[in-house]
């Protein structure tokens, strides 16, 4: 024992924390912590959480940390303990192993020798001096140092020790274990947890630009080490980035200004994303001249200690050309606006905003399997997502795509609708008509909701629907009435209306076949509607009809949800230009350097301790005339059956060499316990 | 604590410490040299005429991969020298079938050799009912001692780990011939590290069934590798996942050619640590039956060590790696990601018992059910992660 702690308590402590109990219970215990924050989702926004757990839990697992584990106080407790631990280990062990590396222990006499767990024992007939150069070539060639102690002319001892690196490897991972703990905890985010607590720094929560954020959330520009996250849009420039914290964030200004000329995302020919670059230009006060860099995934940009990473992308206020249909008004109205912006609608005397949140160039989709087995993608094109939010505050998303997209060999418009963002969108199908345009579709909805149109339109229904009733005026007027609330209905409340209408008021077993007859009654008021905004060309073609029957029953099915959609209009795209915003992860790790120290002879250190054995063998030689006696004797640290096969040939070689004679049988061994010895 | 030291068999014998049904007499040394030096020109003139006619369209880091495998492959193949056999036999199989795809990818299924043996839908198959049959022909050997169902068992190991090598080399070209920039090494998702955990699992435990003369234990290993084999075919069957993929750009990355391997022998050495601990345990309670069909509980005792620091050493080696390459791909080497703080648990776990098994001089029933446990914490990192937590590794979902 190297340590010369003279108080006993002290003596005590150290032989605790170094103690392999501890060691193991340190291990076993940080490992089973880990597992919180794998399970737990970290650091997500705290009203998540809140949703998640209630009032009472969320309290709870705050203040133990869990949101956070890994800068939770206890946690970095119990790695510095770890730390700790394997530093006495090593203060402990470190010039035990030094000496054991250099003592060869030549003075160990044949009482001890013969309590060791391999030996070999035998008498040669040659000479002390001859019998000794023998032992000490073969264990050379194993590749063992010797040294040799002689006790007068009549008595030797050849001591051989193997394997100092094992010893070596020990320090390695040891003081590897300690140096990447220490490194990691310089690059952490420990000192911003102190500044936090102490009340130096006051984490952010508002949504601020840069420029207005409190001098007590912003942190030094100087700060030695930090892991922050700016999103640039195309065309702009960031001086500082964002730590997010808990709830909120802190400011990082940057010595450095990075402006974002451009963005590219490329893709394979399959339609996934194949690159996702930034090009950036860097200017600081010292330079002569800004610099420019192109920054790409696995393609970092290192620059005066400071790296840059690309860590994401999202729409950076794409400009967006539109066009606003309303069910109500014949009118199309253009309309620019721009992402992340809002605009203002006035709707029947009520305003309505709209706020567009994201565009997206690209809509990858699994395409449907056909043959079950090879999954391709399809790129569904452009869309883009607004919110519609009522003067009450309440809002419904949408998400609009701009071209047709086929399903089932018909072409529709999809927008999709949900009234939060956990809800699945659910989606209309405008049917596209054979120009490629929503047009047709929307006219016969603008016609189904003018009611300038019913006078013109009813007749003709009637007079397909009921031919007969047109001899009879009070069935003709009944009628009328009957289709014109059938139509208020379907316009107000869709196919669901019309069939809770027939559930209420007809008797149960004819409820089947009125609804039957209603559907037909609509169908047949649908086309007739068809007709009057595009009279159809005679004669028809039997495929032209086909056709306009397809899209009549795909209208009849987006004409029954409509109402659903909870718009009084609809928004398509006719043009856009695409922004794109760079998600840009900046750091400055000043312990990477001691960590990568530390990897390295980890992991030098692990080899060297499971493969280069350490074993020390002692020859123990006594002259008897000419003979001599031999007592071969070894021990090793692990890899006993290794050892044993090493240990035995060398024997047999040493045996053979000597010219000794046949081997006197050996006592057993069976009931002398092997020592194991540093 | 239990079992104190190795006390039996140990210490006066010459004789190798098992006997099973491999020849007792020392071929091994006769075997280790047989061809070793014509492979190795054979392997270096490779070398050289791949650096001759294609080094100038390869990049410093592909020149330093080729460099390295090719002395690692040296080193290799002189500690194990049946690897020579295998390597030859896949180098022939997948030129062969290179050249029959003739750079175009439909002869798979028109060419008859590619569309029933050498593409890697084919090969694959061919691994996966090799190794169903190498599982079949060890149990055999394992039930009724029979010499010749053991040296059965050990040929079609070896030929199912030829056909897996062939597909993985085949469907990297294939990747290529889909397009240029869509070729990359196939261990990229869940179903190509399939794959490559059957082979890695099987190359390690034949060479300790070599190095140890004991085929008792084959039976144990091919129970999990036809386990991987069972998940591999419902997963491509039900899931279509044996399609290629491009790689997603986090992925492409020098890193992974190094880091995913590294992380199977890992993964591999620990299921092998577990089934061998299986075979303790049953030794230990299983009374006569098992007591002559396993080999003596030192030994076992031993190679479960060897096994899991082989694991631990490259389970070591390939979170460094991971770190590294979270340096370049996320901006920090630790995130304390699911996969991340995982593999860390798993890490953890294993020094605790490699502390136990050498400082404690703790041995037999404790340590083996800790291994076997290991196998549940190691599955969880492997397979567990990508189903149930979501984080940056979010590749190769189920
Ligand atoms: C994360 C922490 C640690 C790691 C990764 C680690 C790793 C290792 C490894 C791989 C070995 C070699 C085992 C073998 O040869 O099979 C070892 C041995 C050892 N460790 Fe640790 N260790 C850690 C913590 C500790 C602690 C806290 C202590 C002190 C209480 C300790 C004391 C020892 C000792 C005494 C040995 C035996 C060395 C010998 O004589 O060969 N280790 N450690």
């Amino acid at each position: 024992m190297s340590n010369t702690t003279s108080r006993p308590v002290l003596r005590a402590a150290v032989r605790f924390l170094g103690s392999m109990n501890l060691a193991i219970t340190l291990l076993v215990g940080v490992a089973m912590a880990s597992v919180v924050g794998t399970v737990l989702k970290q650091n997500q926004p705290y009203p998540d959480y809140l949703a998640k757990f209630g009032p009472f839990w969320f309290e709870v697992f705050r203040s133990l940390g869990l949101y956070d584990v890994y800068t939770a106080a206890w946690f970095l407790f119990a790695l510095a303990f770890l730390v700790f631990s394997v530093s006495v280990c090593l203060w402990r062990n470190a010039p035990l192993m030094m000496r054991a590396m250099r003592d060869y222990q030549e003075g160990r006499g044949r009482r001890q020798l013969e309590r060791l767990k391999f030996r070999r024992e035998f008498v040669s007939p040659c000479e002390i001096t001859n019998a000794r150069n023998v032992i000490q070539q073969a264990l050379r060639r194993q590749g063992y140092r010797c040294r040799t102690r002689s006790a007068g002319p009549r008595h030797c001892t050849v001591a051989a020790i193997r394997g100092w690196g094992n010893r070596l490897g020990y320090l390695c991972t040891h003081s590897a274990v300690v140096l990447i703990c220490v490194g990691g905890l310089l690059d952490g985010n420990v000192p911003l947890k102190v500044g936090t607590l102490l009340g130096r720094l006051r984490v952010e929560t508002r949504d601020l630009p840069a420029s207005e954020v409190p001098a007590e959330s912003r942190l030094p520009r100087d700060n030695p080490s930090f892991r922050a996250s700016v999103l640039i849009p195309e065309g702009q420039r960031a001086d500082a980035a964002y730590v997010n914290v808990a709830d909120g964030y802190l400011l990082q200004p940057l010595p450095f200004v990075v402006a974002l000329r451009k963005f590219r995302i490329e893709h394979y020919q399959t339609g996934q994303p194949k690159s996702f670059e930034s090009d950036v230009t860097l200017s600081k006060p010292g330079w002569t001249a800004p610099r420019d860099y192109t920054i790409a995934v696995n393609h970092p940009l290192s620059v005066e200690g400071y790296t840059l990473y690309q860590a994401s992308f999202e729409d950076g206020g794409s400009r967006l050309r539109l066009q606003l249909h309303r069910w109500r008004s014949p009118d199309v109205e253009e309309l620019e606006a721009r992402v992340n912006t809002t605009v203002t609608r006035d709707e029947d005397g009520r305003e309505l905003r709209l706020e567009f949140t994201d565009f997206r160039r690209f809509n990858l989709n699994p395409a449907p399997a056909e043959d079950g087995a090879r999954r391709a993608f399809i790129d569904y094109g452009p869309s883009f997502t607004y919110r519609l939010r009522q003067a009450d505050g309440t809002a419904r998303e949408f998400v609009n795509y701009m071209q047709p997209v086929t399903l089932q060999g018909r072409a529709y418009f999809l927008s999709g609708v949900r009234d939060s963002p956990a809800d699945e969108l659910r989606y209309l199908h405008i049917p596209a008509d054979e120009d490629g345009t929503p047009d047709q579709f929307l006219s016969l909805a603008r016609a189904l909701y003018d009611d300038s149109r019913w006078a013109r339109v009813m007749p003709r229904v009637l007079e397909d629907a009921a031919p007969a009733a047109a001899r009879d005026a009070t069935l003709h007027s009944n009628l009328e009435q009957a289709l014109r609330r059938l139509l208020i209905l379907f316009r107000q409340g869709g196919l669901d209306a019309v069939l809770n209408f027939v559930n209420a008021v007809v008797p149960e077993a004819h409820r089947s076949a009125a609804g039957e007859a209603y559907v037909k009654l609509l169908q047949t008021a649908l086309r007739a509607f068809y007709d009057d905004i595009q009279p159809p060309p005679r004669p028809v073609s039997a495929a032209a009809e086909q056709e306009r029957n397809l899209f009549l029953k795909d209208a009849f099915a987006a004409l029954s949800v409509l109402p659903l959609y909870g718009s009084p209009f609809y928004l398509s795209l006719s043009g856009y230009t695409e922004v794109l915003a760079s998600g840009l992860q900046i750091t400055r790790t000043p312990g990477k350097r001691v960590v990568y120290l530390g990897f390295g002879l980890l992991l030098a250190g692990v080899f060297l301790l499971f493969y280069v054995p350490y074993r020390r063998i002692w020859a123990c030689l006594e002259a008897r005339g000419d003979e001599t006696r031999v007592l071969l004797a070894g021990t090793a640290l692990r890899h006993e059956p290794d050892f044993d096969r090493e240990f035995s040939r060398l024997a047999m070689k040493v045996h053979r060499d000597t010219g000794a004679r046949p081997m006197p049988p050996v006592a057993t061994l069976a009931g002398t316990p092997g020592q194991r010895e540093t | 604590m239990s079992g104190a030291n190795i006390s039996s068999g140990v210490g006066m014998s010459v004789a190798p410490l098992v006997m099973d049904t491999l020849p007792a007499e020392d071929a091994g040394a006769v075997d280790q040299r047989r061809y070793y030096r014509p492979f190795i020109a054979l392997l270096w003139s490779a070398c050289a005429w791949t650096l001759a006619r294609y080094g100038r369209a390869m990049d410093g880091y592909e020149i330093i991969i080729l460099l390295g495998v090719a002395a690692i492959l040296t080193w290799l193949t002189r500690r194990y020298a049946p690897l020579r056999t295998l390597l030859l036999a896949v180098a022939a199989a997948s030129l062969a079938a290179i050249v029959l795809y003739r750079h175009d990818l439909t002869r798979a299924e028109t060419h008859f050799a590619l569309k029933y043996f050498l593409s890697s839908g084919a090969a694959t198959m061919w691994m996966c009912v090799l190794f169903g049959m190498a599982t079949l022909a060890y149990a055999l050997h394992w039930w009724r001692r029979s010499p010749y169902a053991g040296q059965l068992a050990t040929a079609l190991a070896w030929a199912a780990t030829a056909a897996g090598l062939t597909a993985m080399m085949v469907r990297w070209r294939e990747s290529y011939l889909i397009a240029a920039d869509i070729g990359h090494i196939p261990i990229s998702n869940l179903y190509e590290v399939f794959v490559l955990f059957c082979l890695i699992t099987a190359l390690v435990y034949l060479y300790y069934e070599r190095e140890y003369r004991t085929r008792s234990l084959g039976v144990f290993v091919m129970t999990i590798i036809s386990a991987a084999i069972g998940f591999l075919l419902w997963y491509s069957s039900s899931r279509g996942a044996d399609a290629i993929q491009p790689l997603v750009p986090a992925l492409n990355s020098y890193w992974m050619k190094i880091h995913v391997p590294a992380n199977f022998i890992g993964y591999g050495c620990f299921s092998i640590a577990a089934m061998i601990s299986v075979a303790y345990l049953l030794r230990e309670r299983g009374g006569a039956f098992f007591a002559a069909r396993l080999p003596p509980a030192a030994v076992l005792d031993e190679l479960l060590y060897k096994i899991i620091a082989l694991g631990f050493a490259f389970f070591t080696l390939a979170t460094i790696l991971g770190a590294l390459w979270a340096a370049e791909a996320w901006g920090g080497y630790w995130s304390w990601d699911p996969k991340e703080t995982w593999a860390l648990i798993v890490w953890l776990n294993y020094a605790a018992w490699l502390h136990l098994r050498i400082v404690r001089g703790w041995e037999g029933r404790v340590m083996a059910w800790w291994a076997l446990v290991g196998l549940l914490v190691t599955s969880f990192a492997f397979l567990g992660v990508n189903m149930f937590l979501s984080g940056l590794h979010s590749y190769g979902q189920l």
